[in-house]
């Protein structure tokens, strides 16, 4: 084999050396980059979480029995039906 | 060529070697020591705050529920010099005196909260003031959004998430879940990625109520309503399923915010169903009349003599409200007589009744899943003398839970099996599934199903005219109850010359008991009979529980039928007295005096018609006839039995 040859599988090999090392160094920061993205995301996701109880915990508050019965008798003159106003289906 | 590619591949050669040797020695070498060292300086442990599951009614809907927050503290030696500026500001945003803040923040300890449990928004209007030596932490708030909707049940949690009292005590291993931890690498700008796996809540568990929320609202409703007009100094009402047990409703005035139960008195917060015992009054005498029946030791027609008013037992005299001659043992109960129910109780006999009695549940815990639950008071049967069981016998001398009145009661519409009431039926996890279910428990066969049926019939009578409890009618429906009106104790000994109890107990529908209700008045001022502060009171939640529930009721019920006072339950089956015809017509066959066939309308037309007065029994259309003589007026009246399915 000729020497020449034999230099050449050496910086063929030191090539795929480097580019396995790039490849590991760049796959590393993306792997940063995604846990960012992820982490970003997360706390994205509990704020949401966060407002979706607060609107929970109105709708409840709005829907409160006590509250709607209020506002049915005040602002449309609902009453709770007469015992001969009620019809039970069978 | 080839020299200059020696080269080149010599360094690189080199270079490659350089690298593998630093390699190794980061890596292996020297490895442990730099991990550890990197960790130190970038690795973060996240702590995330303890939860608590939510509590929900029978129906799902939300009546305690956690909610991120913050908790503000103060490091005082780092604050700035010029902080007395802010002040002001920040007591505004914190909803906070001036002087709260002010003290807080020139505290001599190192570390002082400023507030907890502030909304996020607050704590970042607080933040953005840019104060060093201010900072939060993540916590979690816990909101009633109902109010103060069933409160003494529910209870209330502190701000470390723990329960304090009610079903929030009771079920805390259930709803509490601890504070988990999870570690994070944190770069340069502060910013973290979580490395094992992110930061999630802890699963905490829901607690499913058999509570009605619609039943609770109107019960709270109805009862302030009732305290207030009656001038009372406090009231109780309590809805049970008898035929499982299940507390539909437990409400209390005077009540508290569990928002805010700082604000509120101890008084307040005290679950009153379950911790305060009253002297049942004459409700006790329902429970007493079963246990004479079931024991055989009366019979309904027997007739009791009622001394007119007056009854010496040793040195002490049982009065009645109204003097009575001879009363059949049904009348006894429907006019409420002492003096009637003392001699029923020395039928009985003190260890039968303190054995019967008992055996409904009175003088221990119930064995509800709530916390601060009293026994109430049942005296050892060593100690019980003739007058003790003269005065037990209407309710005197014994002290009662209204849940245990409720529970005595529901066994009498379960045919006379005593259950354990309970007010959680299931704890769910985050998926769903139950993982903790209470089922409903029978404790024990206190009367016979006959016996059971005998009293129904009975307490319907109470609340027919003529009864005590007429007010407690509701149309529709057939309803058995009782009035009590108890004196109340006086701590100096003896009893209160004015305080009073007025209560009433129902089962409704009384053909298919699904509602037992209880209305309890502390010392009402208007009025202080059970029957006339209590009775409304109980119907109309009951009529508007019916309805929310969307129990039909019977086709026509008898007492709105009759436009005068019935004659007595022991009176039926005759007595000799009693003239009794049986129909023998058939249907179809019309002179005015035959019903059978009709429906309850036209038959009630037939009798005005011919001026005749019916009483009717039953829904449907008309099977049985009986003539009989009214025993107060001498008057003839039909007793019409209807049936469906005619």
């Amino acid at each position: 084999m000729r020497r020449g040859t034999v230099w050449g599988h050496y910086i063929m090999i030191a090539a795929v050396g480097l580019t396995l090392i790039l490849t590991h160094v760049w796959i590393r920061l993306r792997v940063v980059s995604v846990g960012y993205a992820l982490a970003n995301t997360r706390q994205l996701v509990h704020t949401l979480e966060e407002e979706q109880q607060a609107f929970k915990v109105e709708w409840e508050a709005i829907t409160a029995p006590g509250r709607l019965t209020q506002s049915a008798g005040k602002r449309i003159g609902l009453h709770m039906p007469r015992s001969e106003q009620i019809i039970i289906l069978p | 060529m080839a020299g200059r590619l020696r080269i080149v591949a010599g360094v690189l050669g080199v270079g490659l070697l350089v690298v593998l040797a630093r390699l190794v020695q980061l890596t292996i070498v020297e490895g442990d020591f730099l991990a550890q060292r990197a960790a130190v300086q970038h690795r973060q442990s996240v702590t995330v705050q303890p939860y608590r599951g939510a509590i929900v009614d029978r129906n799902d809907r939300l009546l305690a529920f956690s909610v991120g927050a913050q908790s503000l503290f103060v490091r005082p030696q780092k604050l700035p010099a010029d902080i007395d500026v802010t002040i002001p500001i920040m007591a505004e945003q914190l909803s906070l005196s001036v002087q709260q803040v002010n003290h807080t923040l020139h505290s001599s300890t190192p570390f002082v909260w400023l507030k907890r449990g502030v909304s996020p928004r607050e704590a970042d209007r607080v933040k953005a003031l840019g104060l060093s030596g201010i900072d939060s932490e993540e916590t979690q708030r816990r909101i009633y959004p109902q109010g103060s909707l069933a409160a003494p049940l529910l209870g209330f949690a502190d701000v470390d998430a723990r329960g304090l009292a009610g079903v929030e005590y009771a079920y805390d291993r259930y709803l509490y879940s601890k504070a988990a931890r999870t570690l994070g690498e944190r770069d340069a700008l502060g910013r973290t990625i979580f490395i094992h796996g992110s930061p999630r809540r802890p699963d905490a568990l829901q607690a499913r109520l058999t509570l009605d929320a619609k039943l609770q609202y109107l019960a709270e409703r109805e009862l302030e309503r009732a305290v207030q007009m009656s001038g009372a100094r406090a009231g109780t009402v309590l809805i049970l399923d008898p035929r499982t047990f299940a507390v539909l409703a437990l409400a209390q005035v005077p009540t508290f915010d569990p928002n805010t139960p700082g604000d509120s008195a101890p008084d307040a917060r005290r679950n009153r169903a379950i911790s305060d015992c009253y002297e049942p009054g004459s409700t006790l005498k329902a429970l007493l009349v079963a246990a004479a029946l079931d024991s055989g030791q009366v019979r309904l027609q027997d007739r009791i003599f009622c001394e007119y008013g007056g009854y010496r037992v040793g040195r002490h005299t049982v009065h009645d409200v109204h003097p009575y001659g001879d009363l059949s043992v049904g009348q006894i109960l429907i006019k409420s007589s002492n003096i009637g129910a003392a001699k029923i109780g020395q039928r009985l006999g003190k260890e039968r009744y303190y054995q019967y009695l008992q055996g409904f549940g009175l003088g221990q815990k119930t064995g509800v899943d709530l916390p601060g639950e009293s026994a109430g008071i049942l005296p050892a049967l060593r100690n019980w003398s003739r007058i003790k069981l003269v005065t037990a016998s209407f309710g005197q001398g014994v002290a009662v839970t209204p849940l245990q009145l409720a529970s005595a009661y529901a066994v009498l519409a379960n045919d006379g099996v005593l259950m354990r009431p309970y007010v959680v039926s299931e704890i769910l996890n985050a998926k769903g599934d139950v993982v903790h279910a209470n089922s409903p428990l029978r404790l024990r066969q206190v009367i016979r199903p006959e016996t059971a049926q005998q009293m129904l019939a009975l307490l319907e009578h109470v609340v027919e005219p003529g009864g005590t409890g007429w007010r407690a009618q509701i149309e529709g429906f057939r309803v058995a109850g009782k009035t009590g009106t108890s004196q109340k104790v006086d701590p100096r000994g003896g009893y209160s010359a004015t305080g009073r109890i007025a209560s009433f107990i129902g089962i409704v529908p009384a053909d298919r008991p699904q509602l037992v209700i209880l209305v309890v008045i502390d010392e009402p001022k208007t009025a202080v009979y059970g029957g006339i502060v209590a009775g409304p009171v109980f119907q109309t939640i009951a009529q508007q529980a019916l309805a929310q529930l969307g129990i039909a009721g019977s086709q026509e019920q008898p007492s709105r039928v009759l436009p005068y006072a019935p004659f007595s339950f022991g009176d039926r089956g005759g007595q000799g007295r009693i003239a009794e015809q049986q129909a023998t017509m058939l249907p179809g066959q019309r002179d005015g005096r035959n019903f059978i066939g009709l429906s309850l309308r036209e038959a009630m037309r037939t009798a005005s018609q011919s001026d005749m007065r019916v009483v009717a029994y039953g829904s449907g259309y008309v099977t049985r006839q009986v003539l009989r003589t009214d025993p107060r007026t001498e008057e003839p009246v039909y007793e019409l039995t209807l049936e469906t399915g005619w």
